[in-house]
C-alpha cells in the first residue's frame, strides 16, 4: 500500500523530536564554478548521512517493548549506520542485512557503532526485500523507504531547506529507494508547491527513470559507484508517491559523479560518496536559467579513502 | 617599524558581539559536531570553519575589519600579507565592496590557495618568505598603495575571529577545553577572548606542528622566541616567531601550546575525511591531532577546524596513507 504523505504537523513533531540528535545542517554555497547552487551538507550528521533523521524518528515512535526486540533493517550502508547509532542510543541490538559489496568504510562504521552487519550477496538483499522476509523475524524491522515514520523524519530536511532559502526554485534529490524524495518532497510541496523537484539517479542504475517511462515499476541492471542508490527497482508502494512528487527525473554519468565528488572535496571541503554527489552533478549540468536558485542534497559521505584518493588525483577530471 | 602590543580590552566581548552583527550574512554560523571516533574516550567536538564560503574562518575577521573601514580609507583598495586563507577572506570582502585587492604571499603558498585568490579577482605578489614575514612585522609593504589589513594583529580582525567563541559557548555551554591552531595568533586571541569572558574556567590551548612551534618555545622560555622554521604541508599555521605584539596577549589568554608531529597531523586529516566526511587542511587538523593524542586532557574538548584548503595531490597522498612533503 502506498504510504500517505506526512502532514505538516507530523513533520514539525518529528523535527522537534530530532533536536539534539541531528544537526540543522548548513546550506553552503557551491564554490566550484556554477552560480546560485547551494549544497545541503547532510554529511555533517553523526553518521555522515541524512538517514539518521528518518530512522531515529521511526525508532522513537516504537514502544519500548517493540524496541526491546532489537532493531533491524536492510541497507547498502547508510541506513545500517543510522540503525546502529539509534540502537546504541536506545540500548538495544541493531542488525542490518547488507550486501557484501558495501564499501568497507560503511561496514566498519556499523561495527564501530556496535551494530551487527549481516553480509550477504547483493541478490539476496533484494530477495529479502521483495519477499518481506523480515516478517518471519523477531526484530522490530524499519523499512528504509516505505516506513511512513522514516519518511516523516526525512521531511525535517525539507523544512530546513525552505526555512534557510525561502528563494529556492529547484531542489535536486538523489533517488535510490525513494525515502528521501518522499519525505523531503512532501515537506517542500506542502510549503512551497511552486518549487521544482528533480529526482536524480545514476545512468548506471536508472530504476525510477525507467519506471516513469514504463508507467510502473520495472527491473533495471545496476552498475555504478553510487552504491547508496543502487536499487534495481522502484517498489510498487513507493512509485505513485514518487511519481506525483517529482517534477523531473534526470540521469547522471559516472564521469560526472566523479567530477562532482572531486569538486566538492577541493572547492568546498566536503566529502561526498557517489550517491551524495549526484544532486550537484545534475544541477551543474543544467543552465542557471533553467534551474534558478538551486539546492542540492549532499545525502552522504561514506566513501572508501582509496577511491576518494583515486578520484581527486584523476587528471582527466 | 613594529606596532604597539595589542591590549586585551581592544578585543573585549562587546567588540566581538558587535562584530557578529557586522558579519552576519557574510560568514555562516558553522556547525559544531562530534568527532566520530567512538573508540576514543571523552567528547571531542569539531567547529567546522572549513565550511565557510572561502573554506576558512578568515572571512569573519576580514569581514569585520573591512566593515569598519570607510569608503575613503578603501579608496586605493586594500592589501594584505597571507599564506592564502586571509587573502581569500580579504579578496572576498573586497569584491563585495567593489574595491581592488592585492595580496603579498610567501613563495611556498600552495597552488590551490593562489588559484582561489585569483578567482576572487585579487592580484598576487609573490615574495621570499623572509620578505613576507617582514610585511607581517612592519605592517606595510614598501611601495604598495592601499589600506593594509593585517592578517593577525588587528583588533577588528581578532574581534571578528572571536565570533567563533560566541557560537561555541552557545552550542556547548559546558565546554571544558578549546584547542586552536596557532599561526600568527589572531584566531587564538580572538576566540580565547570571547571564551575567557563567557566561561573563564575553560582551558584554552594552542596547537602547533613540531616543525613550526614558536609559541611552545616562547611559553617554555617565558618570552617571545624565534625558532628554526621548516615549511611543511601544514602551510596555514606556524611562523618563525611569536609576534612581539601578540605575545603579551596570548601569554595571558592561553594555557599553553600542544605540539604534534607532522605525521600525526596527516593522520588527523585522514581521520576527518573518513569519520566526519570533511576536508581539513593541515592547520585545520592540528587541534584534532593534539586531542587524539590525549594532549588536550579530558572532558568536552572543542577543536576549531580552521580551514579546508589543501592541494588535491597532498590530500590524495594522505588518503593513501602517506605524509605529503
Amino acid at each position: 500500500m502506498t504510504p500517505q504523505p506526512p502532514s505538516l504537523d507530523e513533520m514539525h513533531f518529528a523535527a522537534k523530536g530530532l533536536e539534539g540528535v541531528v544537526v540543522h545542517s548548513p546550506l553552503v554555497e557551491y564554490r566550484g564554478g556554477a552560480a546560485d547552487v547551494w549544497v545541503k551538507a547532510e554529511t555533517v550528521q553523526a553518521i555522515g548521512s541524512f538517514k539518521l533523521r528518518g530512522i531515529f524518528h521511526a525508532a522513537s515512535q516504537l514502544s519500548e517493548e517493540q524496541r526491546a526486540h532489537g532493531l533491524s533493517t536492510v541497507s547498502a550502508g547508510n541506513t545500517a549506520q543510522a540503525v546502529a547509532w539509534v540502537g546504541r542510543h536506545f540500548g538495544v541490538p541493531a542488525r542490518s542485512l547488507m550486501p557484501a559489496t558495501a564499501p568497507i568504510t560503511k561496514i566498519e562504521a556499523v561495527k564501530a557503532l556496535g551494530g551487527e552487519p549481516v553480509l550477504v550477496p547483493r541478490d539476496e538483499v533484494f530477495r529479502y526485500m521483495r519477499e518481506h522476509a523480515w516478517e518471519q523475524e523477531p526484530y522490530a524491522f524499519i523499512h528504509p523507504w516505505t516506513n511512513r515514520d522514516v519518511m516523516t523524519g526525512h521531511a525535517s530536511l525539507g523544512l530546513e531547506i525552505v526555512a534557510d532559502r525561502p528563494d529556492v526554485e529547484t531542489v535536486f534529490i538523489p533517488v535510490g529507494g525513494g525515502g528521501l524524495l518522499a519525505g523531503v518532497g512532501s515537506a517542500i510541496k506542502t510549503l512551497r508547491p511552486d518549487v521544482r523537484l528533480v529526482a536524480v539517479e545514476p545512468e548506471g542504475c536508472p530504476s525510477f527513470h525507467a519506471a516513469l517511462a514504463a508507467r510502473g515499476p520495472v527491473d533495471v541492471d545496476c552498475s555504478t559507484i553510487c552504491d547508496g542508490v543502487a536499487v534495481p527497482y522502484t517498489t510498487a508502494e513507493m512509485f505513485p508517491l514518487l511519481r506525483d512528487l517529482a517534477d523531473d527525473s534526470v540521469l547522471v554519468s559516472e564521469f560526472d559523479v566523479r567530477a562532482a565528488i572531486k569538486r566538492l572535496a577541493t572547492a568546498n571541503a566536503l566529502v561526498a560518496e557517489g550517491a551524495g554527489a549526484l544532486a550537484l552533478a545534475a544541477a551543474t549540468a543544467m543552465s542557471n536559467k533553467e534551474r534558478g536558485v538551486s539546492v542540492c542534497i549532499l545525502s552522504g559521505g561514506s566513501i572508501d579513502a582509496p577511491l576518494l584518493a583515486e578520484i581527486i588525483s584523476d587528471p582527466k577530471i | 617599524m613594529p606596532a604597539d602590543p595589542i591590549r586585551p580590552e581592544q578585543i573585549g566581548i562587546d567588540a566581538i558581539r558587535a562584530a557578529r552583527e557586522r558579519i552576519s550574512g557574510l560568514a555562516i554560523r558553522t556547525p559544531l559536531v562530534r568527532l566520530e571516533v567512538p573508540e576514543v574516550a571523552g567528547e571531542i567536538y569539531l567547529k567546522l570553519e572549513n565550511l565557510q564560503p572561502i573554506g576558512s574562518f578568515k572571512l569573519r575577521g576580514a569581514g569585520n575589519a573591512m566593515a569598519l573601514a570607510s569608503d575613503e580609507q578603501l579608496r586605493d583598495g586594500v592589501y594584505t600579507a597571507s599564506a592564502g586563507n586571509m587573502a581569500q577572506g580579504v579578496a572576498w570582502v573586497a569584491r563585495e565592496r567593489g574595491v581592488s585587492c592585492k595580496v603579498v604571499v610567501p613563495d611556498h603558498a600552495p597552488a590551490t590557495k593562489l588559484a582561489a585568490i585569483e578567482r576572487l579577482g585579487a592580484e598576487i605578489v609573490k615574495v621570499p618568505f623572509d620578505l613576507w614575514w617582514q610585511v607581517i612585522i612592519e605592517h606595510r609593504f614598501a611601495g604598495m598603495e592601499g589600506c593594509f589589513i593585517h592578517p593577525v594583529c588587528e583588533p577588528a580582525v581578532m574581534a571578528g575571529n572571536g565570533t567563533i567563541g560566541l557560537e561555541i559557548i552557545e552550542d556547548l555551554p559546558d565546554v571544558d577545553a578549546v584547542v586552536l591552531p596557532y599561526g600568527g595568533g589572531g584566531l587564538s586571541a580572538g576566540v580565547a577572548s570571547a571564551i575567557r569572558a563567557l566561561r573563564p574556567e575553560t582551558r584554552l590551548l594552542a596547537a602547533e606542528a613540531e616543525t613550526a612551534a614558536p609559541l611552545a618555545a616562547s611559553f617554555a622560555a617565558g618570552e617571545a622566541r624565534e625558532i628554526d622554521y621548516q615549511p611543511t604541508f601544514i602551510d596555514g599555521s606556524g611562523g618563525k616567531a611569536v609576534l612581539d605584539q601578540m605575545w603579551p596577549l596570548v601569554r595571558e589568554l592561553l594555557d599553553g601550546s600542544l605540539v604534534v608531529s607532522v605525521a600525526e597531523v596527516a593522520t588527523a586529516v585522514r581521520t576527518l575525511v573518513e569519520r566526519n566526511r570533511v576536508v581539513a587542511e593541515g592547520a585545520g587538523a592540528l587541534p584534532v591531532a593534539a586531542a587524539l593524542a590525549g594532549k588536550a586532557g579530558s572532558g568536552k574538548i572543542v577543536c576549531v577546524i580552521s580551514g579546508g584548503n589543501i592541494d588535491s595531490s597532498k590530500l590524495a597522498t594522505i588518503l593513501s596513507g602517506g605524509v605529503p612533503e
